[in-house]
């Protein structure tokens, strides 16, 4: 059964009077421990996906089964709950909570799920430690570099253990050494810990880290091409 | 101004929350602050109104302690020399509006009475006479003096202002009872005044009769209060009042009428003073939150001032634009806060008037129109002040650089760190504010002890960073482990913004530890109070006259009511007490007649010093010795020992201080000689009040009604049983202190307003972290949660800074304040219960002013690429 699946998928915003079409009805499924790369220009509607399908957004027509439960029926509440137990997110300007040290940001999907302090850091230790990041987890984001914290906020996507890691261009901040070797930890991860990952980049040699890419322009799909 | 109206105007129109929050902190401030000067100047002005209306054309006055008496008069001869010459008798009698049976203060009202020879005193006042009753039918404006004679010629003749008949439904040729101390007596009305010259007095409350009529109302046989002369046209005002007072003998003393005004506005310096220091917290608290505001505009635009700086606006105009915004919600707020201060006023002079009248002056008084005065001074601290405290948020804005703002993640720098100038600065201010509190008063004003008061909140202000920081690193873990993933992010989130939440909690801690110090300083007041009326209020039974006695001493105990007094079996012992007015170093204070028998036999008196007072006292019985309280010891320099010259009728004469005592009813200073001593110098002159000590098996309550009922028709006296006294007393002291506590609330409510405020721009600054919350899946519960949580510890560190501000502060004004301005020793007393309640309280309150902030925080609309 797959993890993800997207039927006639549709998003369009209103401002004022102009309407604009981000997805025009795209359809896809991924399985369970994909790696799956949405490539294509800017505006081309692969965040606006990326949105859909890590229940941070709903869409104006068509559904989002994410681990067999429709994401486009659910409420406010029930989509915090997805997001909290069965999404992870990686941004690229790393999104960590700067008042927060790097340990806390890794614990805190799990802390927010309600798990015991203890565990969370238990978890959260491991984690930075496979990630590399161990030696940092009292610093503050501003206070480590650009390759750590991307490392940090992808611990911090996985610590809670989600069917599906989001990943929107992860390497868009970071110089080609450090973006090659967060790709490397995503690839190596996906593999590992079987997680699947959604990942959305202009970048053909990001893209070619993954097992499937999604070409997309104007909101739909272009091609799909397994790697 | 067309940004200006865009920018500034429309966002500042749509946010009506915000915008309504600022308008009417600033407008609260700014109504207290001119409410507490309309307040003050009504009492001052109720007094000095009815001087100076009664006072007429008077250019000079001749007074004398305990008044003149007749029998100096024909030696006074000459002044006639100088202008026309008119004895006059002024006084405050109750005119009888209820039952007379039940006899409490609500069946009557306080009347102004004045005496006069009608021949002699035409010229100095402005009479003028609507109907006369022999001929009601015919209205006669030009009355002649002649009339008026025939009118007043009878000792229960009254003439009285229309406006009173009106108001009290009397009629011309009707009755009137009114009693003049414990003397019920009935007149005539046989004269309307116009609402024209001394008829306005006190809102038409007047009574004219003819001075040998008032002097036997007033119990003043063989006495005038005083004489007034009217000078000719073109008289040289200071060099007549020059030669007059050179020639004047002893005992009597010249000077123009609104020098007793003057007194009175000395008299009351003191409790002015500590209104208007009060006063002003309101106002730096509503201040706060115009920074607030203009913060939180700044802070939600930042990406619009990068847009316009990248268009080319110049830094100079933003600062204007956000400038004017301070402007724009300064005029609002003083323009609203102009008409609550007439509000206010009105309350707040119901609220001081009983403790003027009680402790002070008769003046309860409207508080005076606002005047163009009130709207400058409004406008005159409202404006500047409010530009003050937005130009940091103005400066910020100004600093906005373009690129940055446009990418949206130009969030201030707040990892401040913990630097040694932030310990040392404020000990610095502390250090310095102990030392101030150590000076000694300026003219008679404990303004060292402000500016030690000042300083203290100065240095705790500063120390807020440095309290907050050390704070936070000890609270992380028990807040995580207590409060969980909230806790955990709240403490995160209040410790990144610890310098832009340093002055919200200075401003909050403020109010807080002025409600503290004030809750300590009354707290110890009451207590030492209570001891004291314990301590002094030995006799069983107080008898005293149906108006209470203030300035202007003329109500007295008539023969019979003493009898009746101590002819009932149960009394054992009685002491009868007289006070006079009395000027000392230009100040008012009260001259008292005791026995100084009674008083050592019934320890009625708590002395302060020598240690062996007793046997001072009772050596100073029969000398010309006297007794001072303290609050007369520490104004005026003189200890036991020490030597007084007092203006005696007989001319100055010199009296040593036997002893020291506690007093706490009277801040002006009283000095009290032994009966006889009295009686030598001031003549026999009638008893202000009479204290009763009865047999042991007596009840008071008892004998309280069977002396009422012993009283004749004409005779009725307020009795109060030792119980019922010591009620009255904490009820007038309460009373005083109403005032104090809603100044106080007004300051808190406001200060909650602000930490509202400061959650809302911190919101507003971390709505990108917020979202980034909500999307690793944070609910808007937990959200919610987390801002509340951030309420109640800015609530909480508040209230502790300020409990440790205000304990600091209570001692400067129970050790250094009240003893330069009022000259009480207070014994130090923690209300405990009353502080743990209201730290309880505090942070409710600001959990409570989070909710919105914190609504909106969960608001938030998801977006993690803002």
């Amino acid at each position: 059964m797959p993890v993800l699946v997207a039927e006639d998928l549709q998003k369009t915003y209103t401002s004022g009077e102009a309407t604009v079409t981000a997805l025009a009805g795209v359809s896809f499924a991924v399985e369970k421990g994909d790696f799956v790369a949405l490539m294509g220009p800017s505006g081309c509607g692969k965040s606006t996906l990326l949105h859909l399908c890590g229940a941070m957004d709903r869409a104006s027509g068509g559904r989002v089964v994410l681990n067999g439960k429709n994401l486009a029926t659910m409420g406010d509440d029930e989509l915090t709950h997805v997001r909290r137990e069965q999404v992870g997110f990686v941004f690229q300007f790393f999104n960590l909570l700067p008042t927060l040290t790097i340990a806390d940001n890794i614990a805190l999907p799990c802390l927010l799920a309600g798990m015991k302090g203890d565990a969370a850091d238990a978890r959260a230790k491991a984690l930075a430690e496979r990630v590399g990041i161990s030696h940092r987890l009292s610093h503050f984001p501003q206070q480590v570099s650009g390759g750590e914290m991307q490392r940090a906020a992808i611990a911090r996507a996985l610590v809670h253990q989600p069917a599906l890691l989001v990943a929107d261009e992860p390497t868009g901040n970071l110089d080609s050494d450090n973006g090659a070797k967060v790709l490397a930890l995503l690839s190596a991860l996906n593999k590992e810990m079987g997680v699947t990952v959604l990942l959305a980049t202009h970048a053909a040699d990001v893209a070619a880290a993954a097992t499937r890419v999604l070409r997309m322009r104007d909101g739909k799909f272009e091609g799909d091409r397994q790697t | 101004m067309r940004l200006f109206i865009q920018f500034i105007l429309r966002p500042l129109l749509g946010d009506k929350i915000r915008t309504a929050t600022t308008i009417l902190g600033v407008a609260l401030g700014i109504a207290v602050v001119v409410a507490i000067q309309l307040t003050n100047a009504s009492s001052v002005r109720g007094f000095e109104t009815a001087l100076e209306t009664v006072a007429g054309k008077t250019g000079i006055e001749v007074v004398g302690t305990g008044g003149v008496d007749e029998n100096v008069l024909p030696s006074l001869g000459w002044l006639r020399e100088y202008g026309v010459v008119s004895p006059v008798i002024e006084g405050n009698a109750a005119l009888v509006v209820g039952d007379l049976t039940s006899l409490s203060q609500r069946d009557l009202e306080a009347v102004r009475v004045l005496g006069v020879d009608i021949l002699r005193d035409m010229p100095f006042r402005d009479y003028q006479l609507l109907d006369v009753g022999d001929t009601s039918s015919e209205r006669a404006d030009d009355v002649t003096a002649q009339k008026f004679l025939e009118i007043l010629t009878n000792e229960r003749s009254v003439v009285i202002s229309e406006k009173l008949a009106k108001r009290r439904g009397l009629a011309l040729g009707g009755e009137m009872q009114m009693m003049f101390g414990d003397r019920v007596a009935t007149y005539i009305i046989r004269g309307l005044l116009k609402d024209e010259g001394p008829a306005r007095v006190l809102d038409g409350n007047f009574i004219l009769m003819d001075i040998a009529a008032a002097q036997f109302a007033f119990a003043k046989l063989g006495r005038i209060d005083r004489l007034d002369v009217l000078l000719p046209e073109g008289a040289d005002f200071n060099q007549t009042l020059a030669a007059i007072a050179a020639r004047m003998p002893s005992g009597l003393t010249a000077q123009r009428p609104s020098r007793r005004g003057e007194q009175v506005e000395t008299m009351l310096a003191a409790f002015h003073t500590n209104l208007t220091a009060l006063s002003w917290i309101a106002l730096i608290v509503g201040l706060f939150l115009v920074y607030n505001t203009v913060t939180i505009s700044v802070v939600a635009r930042r990406q619009e001032i990068g847009t316009l700086r990248a268009l080319g606006l110049t830094r100079r105009k933003v600062l204007w634009l956000f400038l004017g915004e301070a402007a724009a919600l300064a005029v609002a707020g003083v323009v609203l806060g102009l008409g609550l201060a007439r509000v206010l006023a009105d309350a707040a002079v119901a609220m001081t008037s009983a403790t003027v009248s009680t402790i002070y002056i008769a003046a309860a008084s409207a508080p005076p129109d606002m005047n163009w005065g009130h709207v400058w001074l409004g406008a005159a601290i409202g404006l500047p002040l409010s530009l003050l405290a937005a130009a940091v948020p103005a400066l910020e804005a100004s600093r906005v650089e373009p690129t940055a703002a446009m990418r949206g993640h130009d969030t201030l720098d707040m990892r401040l760190r913990l630097r040694p100038a932030m310990f040392i600065a404020p000990l610095a201010v502390l250090a310095f504010a102990f030392g101030l509190a150590q000076l000694g008063p300026v003219n008679g004003r404990p303004l060292f002890g402000y500016l030690a008061a000042f300083a203290i909140v100065v240095g705790a202000g500063l120390l807020v960073p440095a309290i907050m920081f050390g704070l936070a690193r000890a609270s992380r873990g028990m807040l995580r482990r207590r409060l969980g993933v909230e806790g955990l992010l709240a403490h995160a989130n209040l410790t990144s913004a610890i310098p832009r939440l340093s002055i919200s909690v200075a401003a909050l801690a403020v109010s807080l530890s002025m409600m503290v110090a004030i809750a300590i300083m009354i707290g110890s007041f009451r207590d030492t109070v209570v001891y004291w009326v314990g301590q002094t209020l030995q006799a069983d039974l107080f008898i005293g006259p149906g108006i209470r006695p203030t300035v202007g001493q003329e109500q007295t105990l008539s023969a019979e009511v003493i009898a009746a007094v101590q002819r009932h079996p149960a009394v054992t012992a009685t002491d009868s007490f007289r006070n006079v007015d009395l000027v000392y170093d230009n100040r008012l204070t009260v001259l008292g007649a005791g026995t100084f028998e009674v008083v050592l036999e019934y320890s009625a008196l708590l002395f302060k010093s020598p240690s062996n007072a007793r046997d001072a006292v009772r050596a100073a019985i029969g000398q010309d010795s006297v007794i001072v309280s303290e609050a007369f010891s520490n104004k005026f320099g003189k200890r036991d020992g020490d030597t007084l010259s007092l203006q005696t009728p007989k001319g100055m004469r010199d009296f040593k201080v036997a002893a020291v005592y506690y007093d706490y009813s009277n801040d002006r200073g009283v000095v009290i000689m032994d009966v006889g001593t009295f009686r030598k110098y001031f003549g026999d002159q009638a008893p202000s009040g009479l204290a009763a000590f009865l047999r042991k098996d007596a009840d008071p309550e008892v004998v309280r009604s069977e002396m009422l009922a012993s009283l004749d028709e004409g005779h009725r006296a307020f009795i109060f049983s030792n119980r019922t006294l010591r009620n009255e007393v904490l009820r007038i002291f309460d009373s005083t202190f109403a005032i104090t506590y809603a100044l106080e609330l007004i300051a808190i409510v406001v200060a909650m307003l602000g930490v509202a405020g400061t959650l809302l721009t911190l919101v507003l600054e971390r709505r990108r972290e917020l979202s980034l919350l909500r999307l690793t899946g944070a609910d808007r519960n937990q959200v919610r949660k987390m801002v509340i949580i951030e309420a109640a510890l800015i609530g909480a560190v508040s209230q502790g800074i300020g409990l440790t501000m205000g304990f600091a502060l209570s001692m400067v004004l129970i050790y250094v304040i009240n003893v330069q301005s009022f000259g009480w020793t207070i014994q130090f007393h923690l209300p405990t219960a009353f502080l743990v309640q209201a730290s309880i309280a505090v942070v409710i309150a600001t959990a409570i002013a989070g909710i919105y902030p914190a609504r909106r925080a969960a608001q938030l609309v998801l977006s993690h690429d803002e």
